[in-house]
């Protein structure tokens, strides 16, 4: 193994970055990324825009510590082509990189809505945070009537929003397409509990909404709902979910269906070809079924894993990954395989006014858990998941 | 060697990737952060911080637990008291 490139320069390429020039003092290693900055945590996006941490502790990595990595990176960089059959992908500036290894790790793209005056705010990268600090820094000196926000949309991007605007004593609507939160996860139990934190902190929820506008020519002054509602807003937060990059990966021969498809090693159809994290719709043997999964943990530990295979270290792909945020303090932890959809079977624990915890199961075995209020049986669950070993068919 | 490990409860948002990665010495309680164990067992009070005495192969994982904070809540020090992580 000579050269391993990697395409994304996020926790999965990083980590693949990091773990294989442990593992080879020698494999050149080149990281390509989009962005212009060195690795940073999205996670800690929300804490850093409400002035809890500050901007360098954002950053998990420096440029000097790629350079003493001798990792290779590539910053601003796109990728025009991956040819899996001679083995290079060409990039942007038009150079052509040969690889043994690829790696592709390029994240997933944002769902974004139409006609952005400024004002509407997206909470994906670090840029985006810094933009909406300083939203926040104009509208806190406009008269206190006018220090409204809306945020659109009703998952975890949606929460930051709602917790840094309460944060910032920014009064704030909430435009939800169906009729609580995160309406294709969560129960209707679950739903009702968020719904009752919220009005208990008086947010004001407006639910199946189905369209809107965004209203503002230079600046945004607000959003109007179908029925007519005005809500004025100086900010308007969106966070309505990601998608992988689809149909780029299509035209380079991959097999693509919600993401690029791997095996339970996180190998693609081509030798030596892996695809990790958002971008990656792997067989997860503790589910029983292909999943994508667009959390920190699995981005993390899937390119660790896959650095591994590369240095000679193949095995099946195990971890039960979760991901946590919270509502105005309230708790909600996610585990597994949680596409309310494709489980076969869902059963509540637990269902009380503050609380609501929920397995999903397949062929019997838990897949998944959405625990609200009361994370108690976390680790129990999270071990019962680690048991399962479903067989790809 | 000893390490003395500290949890910052106000930044940790219970993501528990240190937990899986090095279970022998985090684990989460019930408002859904990190404390530090002593190889599995929590002697005395439940707490965010905690000095243990570890092997190198041991320090090696729960540095690596600690790296994997998206938050970086986790800070390591040496028997000397230096920093180690976040460097």
């Amino acid at each position: 193994m000579e050269n391993v490139v990697i395409l994304g320069g996020g926790i999965a390429g990083t980590s693949a970055a990091e773990e294989l020039r442990k593992l080879d003092v020698d494999v050149n290693i080149t990281l390509v990324e989009q962005e212009h900055h060195p690795l940073y945590s999205r996670v800690i996006l929300g804490h850093y825009v409400m002035g809890k941490v500050p901007r360098e502790k954002v950053f998990l990595k420096t440029w000097e510590w790629y350079e003493n990595q001798r990792i290779d990176v590539m910053p601003s960089v796109r990728i025009e082509a991956i040819d899996c059959v001679n083995r290079f992908v060409k990039t942007s500036e038009g150079r052509e990189l040969p690889f043994d290894a690829l790696v592709i790790a390029a994240g997933s793209e944002l769902n974004t809505i139409g006609g952005e005056p400024r004002g509407v705010s997206y909470l994906r990268g670090i840029d985006d945070a810094d933009e909406l600090i300083a939203l926040i820094r104009e509208v806190k000196m406009r008269p206190k009537e006018e220090q409204r926000a809306v945020v659109i949309g009703g998952g975890f991007i949606a929460f930051e929003y709602i917790n840094i605007f309460a944060h910032f004593n920014i009064p704030c609507d909430v435009v939800l397409r169906g009729k609580g939160f995160w309406s294709h996860v969560l129960s209707e139990h679950a739903q009702d509990v968020l719904m009752k934190k919220a009005k208990a902190n008086g947010l004001a929820i407006h639910t199946n909404v189905k369209e809107f506008e965004l209203i503002g020519a230079k600046n945004i002054e607000g959003v109007k709902l179908a029925d007519g509602t005005f809500l004025p807003a100086a900010i308007v937060g969106v966070g309505i979910g990601t998608h992988p990059e689809k149909s780029f990966f299509k035209e380079q021969g991959f097999d693509v269906e919600r993401g690029i498809l791997t095996n339970e090693y996180l190998e693609t159809k081509y030798p030596s070809v892996y695809a990790v994290g958002d971008s990656a719709e792997f067989f997860d043997v503790l589910a029983g079924r292909s999943v994508c999964y667009g959390n920190w943990m699995n981005a993390q530990m899937q390119g660790r894993a896959v650095a591994k295979a590369i240095a000679g270290e193949r095995s099946v792909f195990e971890l039960v990954s979760s991901y946590s945020t919270n509502l105005f303090g309230l708790q909600m932890v996610f585990v597994g395989d949680l596409d309310r959809a494709a489980a076969e079977e869902t059963k509540m624990i637990k269902a009380t006014g503050d609380a609501s915890v929920e397995v999903f199961l397949r062929g019997g075995k838990i897949v998944a858990a959405i625990l609200i209020g009361d994370v108690s049986e976390r680790a129990a669950i999270t071990a019962q998941i680690r048991e399962n070993h479903f067989l790809r068919m | 060697m000893k390490l003395r490990i500290v949890v910052d409860p106000d930044l940790c948002i219970g993501a528990a990737s240190c937990v899986t990665i090095a279970s022998d010495t985090f684990v989460m309680n019930t408002e859904n952060k990190a404390e530090v164990i002593d190889h599995g067992e929590a002697i005395g009070a439940s707490t965010n911080e905690r000095t243990i005495e570890v092997t190198e192969e041991e320090k090696a994982n729960i540095l690596l637990g600690a790296q994997s904070c998206p938050t970086l809540a986790v800070s390591i020090f040496d028997e000397n008291g230096t920093q180690i992580y976040p460097a």
